[in-house]
C-alpha cells in the first residue's frame, strides 16, 4: 500500500465535563489513501461528522480531541502549530459542508469569497486573482460564471451554493476533499449532478475524496471503499462491492435489509428494532447489542475489537459469514 | 379519465386546485404571481395511498396545505363528504375538518414543547368531541398503544423522546379523531434510516387496521416505490404524470419522471450506470418558461414544447402531460 494520505489511529472526540464525558467518537482508526473515494456512512449521532470536523481541527473548547496520531501526508495535525495546521487547511485539505445556503457568508459575493481563499493560500495580482476566481466557477459548471462572480448567496439557488462551495474547495488543488453530507440539502437531479461533478473532479485531479453521508445508496453510487459506524465507533469498513453484497457486521446488514429497495413485493420492511444508544445510555459490551439481532452472552459482556486486515475490518464477536449468518462457534443459548 | 373512474368510492376529489401567491417583486413595483399549484387533479380512494414526488418547489407541500385546509385554494375544487370545501362556508368546513388530518416534516417542530404527550393527543377530543376527561384519557392511552408508545409516555414532554418516537406521536394525534385522510408531507425525512422503516412500517399497518387513506409526500422515491398505490409526479406546480405505482415506477413515460428516477441513486454498487442527468434546476415559480414548464431541461424540446402548455392527456392508461409522448416513449 502507497503511503496514506490520511492516517488516523484511535481518535477519541470528547464532549462535555472531564467528570461526565459524552463520548462522540470512541476510538476511531481510519486510513485514506491519495486518490481514493471513501465513503463514511452512519446515522445520526455516529460521530462521522464530528471525525471530519476533528481532521479539520474545528473542534471547540470544551470539546476534547485526542489520538495516538493523526497524521496528513506523514505530518502530525494535532502536534502542528496553528500556523501551520492553517497553511495545510484549506490548501491541502478542504471540506464542504451539507448547507451550502449557510457556509456561504451572506454579506460577501461570490468573488470576494473565492479570491479570499486564493489570497491567503496562493497570493498574486487582483487581476489575475479574479481570472483565477472565473475559472473555477467555470470548471464546476456555473452557467453565466462572469455574471456570477459578482452574486451574493442569496441570489443563487441551492445546488448553484453548493458548486459554489466546492469551487471554493477546489480553488488550492487540495489532495484530500471532506464533503460531509454535500448532497443531503439538494434534490435529486441536483444530487446527480453533484456527485458526478465530485467524481470527476477527483479523477482529474487525482485527490482523495472523504464523502460522509447517511445515505447507503450515495455510497454505493460512488465510494471505492466504506466505512460504516455506529454510536462513535467503526463497525466495518471494506470495498463498496463487498459490503453492499455480503455484510459482515450484523448492523450494516440490519441497515441494508431496512431499505424500501430490499424490500420490493415484501409488505413490510425488516426494520431495526430500538435507537442510537444516547449520551449516557451506551450499553456495555458491544454497544449494539441491544438493537442486533444475533446478540449473545459475550456480545453483552464484552466491548468486541475491531479485526481484520487492512481491506477489510469487522467489529463483532461473531461476524457474519458469506451466508449472512453469524459465524465463529456463534450460539445465542450460550 | 381516472378521476371519473373513482368516482363513487373516492374519499376525496381535487378537481383543477390551484393556489397563487402574490409576491412583491421590488418596491413600488407591481406584485407578481407565484403560481405554486397550477390546476391539479386527482382522487383518493378509501385505504390507498396516493404519492405526490417531485424536487423542492414543485408545489407538493402547497398541496398538501389546501388538502389539510390549513389555506384555502385560489380556485378549483375540493370535493370531501359530498361538500365542495374550497369553496364552502365555515359550518361545512369545520364539520369536514376532522376526516384530514396531517403529519408535518420535522418532529422536532410540530410538537409543543410545553405540552405533554397525554394533552397533546386530547387536544382535538376537547375541541371536536364531548368525552369527559376519563374517557379522551382512555383514548389517548389506547391510541398510544397503536402506534407503538408505552402508557409511561402519557405524561412526558417531547424533549424526552427521540426522533422516531416523536413521529409516532406526530402520527398517534392525526390519528385521534378517526380521520379519514392522513395528508402526511415528507413524514420521514427528519429519521434516521433504521428509525425510517419502523415508521413506514406503523404508517402500512394503521392503514391496514382503520382504512386511512393517505396523501402521501416525499422526494424519497424508494419510499414512495414501497408504500403508494398511485403516483403523481409534479413539477412547477402542475401534474406531468399521474399512474399506478407499478407502471411509473416499471415505465416511467414523462421525461422529467425518466430522469427522476435516474438520477435516484441506486443501492447495487455494480448499476452504476450513466444516468441521464439533467442539466439546470427548477425555474422559478415566479418566472416559468413558456410553453412546457420542464422544456428548458428537457432532452426531447422542440419549438411546440416551448411555445404551448402541454395538456394533460391519457396515454397508455395513465396521466401525462407531453407534447411528443407519442414519439419518445
Amino acid at each position: 500500500m502507497m503511503r496514506p494520505l490520511l492516517d488516523i489511529r484511535d481518535l477519541r472526540v470528547e464532549f462535555g465535563t472531564e467528570q461526565m464525558p459524552v463520548t462522540a467518537v470512541d476510538g476511531l482508526d481510519l486510513v485514506v489513501a491519495p486518490g481514493e473515494v471513501v465513503g463514511i456512512v452512519g446515522e445520526s449521532g455516529s460521530g462521522k461528522s464530528v471525525t471530519s470536523l476533528a481532521v479539520m481541527g474545528l473542534i471547540d473548547y470544551p470539546g476534547r480531541v485526542s489520538a495516538q496520531h493523526l497524521r496528513f501526508d506523514g505530518r502530525d495535525l494535532l502536534g502542528m502549530s496553528d500556523s501551520g495546521r492553517r497553511g495545510l487547511l484549506g490548501k491541502d485539505i478542504a471540506m464542504i459542508f451539507q448547507d451550502p445556503m449557510s457556509s456561504l457568508n451572506p454579506c460577501f459575493t461570490v468573488a470576494y469569497q473565492l479570491i479570499e481563499t486564493l489570497r491567503v493560500h496562493q497570493g498574486g495580482s487582483k487581476t489575475a486573482l479574479r481570472e483565477r476566481a472565473l475559472a473555477l466557477l467555470q470548471q464546476v459548471e456555473i452557467p453565466d460564471a462572469q455574471r456570477r462572480l459578482n452574486a451574493y448567496p442569496h441570489q443563487l439557488s441551492g445546488g448553484m451554493s453548493q458548486r459554489v462551495m466546492v469551487a471554493m474547495a477546489i480553488a488550492c488543488n487540495p489532495r484530500l476533499l471532506i464533503a460531509d453530507e454535500p448532497t443531503t440539502a439538494l434534490d435529486v437531479t441536483v444530487q446527480a449532478q453533484m456527485l458526478e461533478l465530485l467524481l470527476q473532479l477527483q479523477r482529474e485531479r487525482g485527490m482523495a475524496l472523504m464523502l460522509i453521508t447517511h445515505d447507503l445508496s450515495v455510497i454505493a453510487q460512488t465510494a471505492q471503499r466504506v466505512v460504516v459506524m455506529y454510536a462513535g465507533q467503526v463497525v466495518e469498513t471494506g470495498r463498496v462491492p463487498d459490503i453492499f453484497k455480503a455484510p459482515r457486521h450484523p448492523y450494516t446488514q440490519a441497515l441494508l435489509a431496512a431499505l424500501p429497495e430490499r424490500n420490493l413485493g415484501r409488505e413490510r420492511l425488516q426494520a431495526i428494532p430500538g435507537v442510537v444508544p444516547g449520551q449516557y445510555d451506551r450499553p456495555s459490551g458491544c454497544l449494539l447489542h441491544p438493537r442486533c439481532a444475533y446478540a449473545a452472552a459475550p456480545c453483552r459482556a464484552v466491548r468486541p475489537a475491531l479485526s481484520g486486515d487492512s481491506e477489510a475490518q469487522v467489529r463483532c464477536h461473531f461476524a457474519l459469514d458469506p451466508t449472512g449468518h453469524p459465524g465463529n462457534g456463534w450460539d445465542r443459548t450460550a | 379519465m381516472r378521476a371519473d373512474m373513482h368516482m363513487h368510492d373516492a374519499l376525496l376529489q381535487a378537481r383543477n386546485l390551484a393556489k397563487y401567491y402574490p409576491v412583491a417583486q421590488r418596491w413600488l413595483k407591481p406584485r407578481g404571481l407565484a403560481r405554486a399549484l397550477d390546476g391539479v387533479s386527482f382522487a383518493l380512494a378509501r385505504g390507498k395511498t396516493l404519492a405526490v414526488v417531485g424536487e423542492s418547489g414543485c408545489g407538493k407541500s402547497t398541496l398538501a396545505r389546501q388538502i389539510a385546509m390549513i389555506e384555502p385554494p385560489t380556485s378549483g375544487e375540493l370535493w370531501m363528504a359530498g361538500a365542495n370545501i374550497a369553496q364552502a362556508g365555515r359550518a361545512a368546513r369545520k364539520r369536514v375538518r376532522p376526516l384530514v388530518q396531517m403529519v408535518f416534516q420535522n418532529p422536532y417542530a410540530s410538537l409543543n414543547p410545553r405540552k405533554k404527550v397525554g394533552a397533546m393527543l386530547e387536544e382535538p377530543l376537547i375541541i371536536n368531541t364531548r368525552l369527559k376527561p376519563a374517557q379522551r384519557a382512555e383514548r389517548a392511552y389506547a391510541m398510544m398503544a397503536r402506534v407503538g408508545l408505552r402508557p409511561e409516555h402519557y405524561g412526558r414532554y417531547p424533549h424526552m423522546f427521540s426522533g422516531g418516537q416523536r413521529q409516532r406521536i406526530a402520527i398517534a394525534r392525526a390519528l385521534m379523531l378517526d380521520p379519514q385522510v392522513i395528508v402526511a408531507d415528507e413524514p420521514l425525512s427528519a429519521l434516521d434510516v433504521s428509525i425510517q422503516a419502523q415508521v413506514l412500517n406503523l404508517l402500512m399497518d394503521l392503514q391496514q387496521s382503520s382504512g386511512v387513506a393517505y396523501l402521501f409526500i416525499s422526494h424519497n422515491l424508494a419510499v414512495v416505490e414501497h408504500i403508494a398505490d398511485e403516483v403523481l409526479v409534479m413539477y412547477l406546480g402542475k401534474t406531468v404524470e399521474h399512474g399506478s405505482k407499478r407502471e411509473v415506477f416499471t415505465r416511467p413515460l414523462h421525461p422529467y419522471t425518466k430522469a427522476l428516477l435516474a438520477s435516484t441513486p441506486r443501492i447495487d454498487p455494480a448499476q452504476r450506470q450513466k444516468k441521464i442527468i439533467l442539466s439546470g434546476e427548477l425555474p422559478s415559480p415566479l418566472a416559468p418558461p413558456p410553453g412546457c414548464a420542464f422544456n428548458t431541461r428537457c432532452p426531447h424540446a422542440r419549438t411546440q414544447c416551448r411555445e404551448q402548455v402541454p395538456p394533460l392527456n391519457v396515454f397508455q392508461g395513465r396521466q401525462v402531460a407531453c407534447h411528443r409522448i407519442a414519439e419518445i416513449s
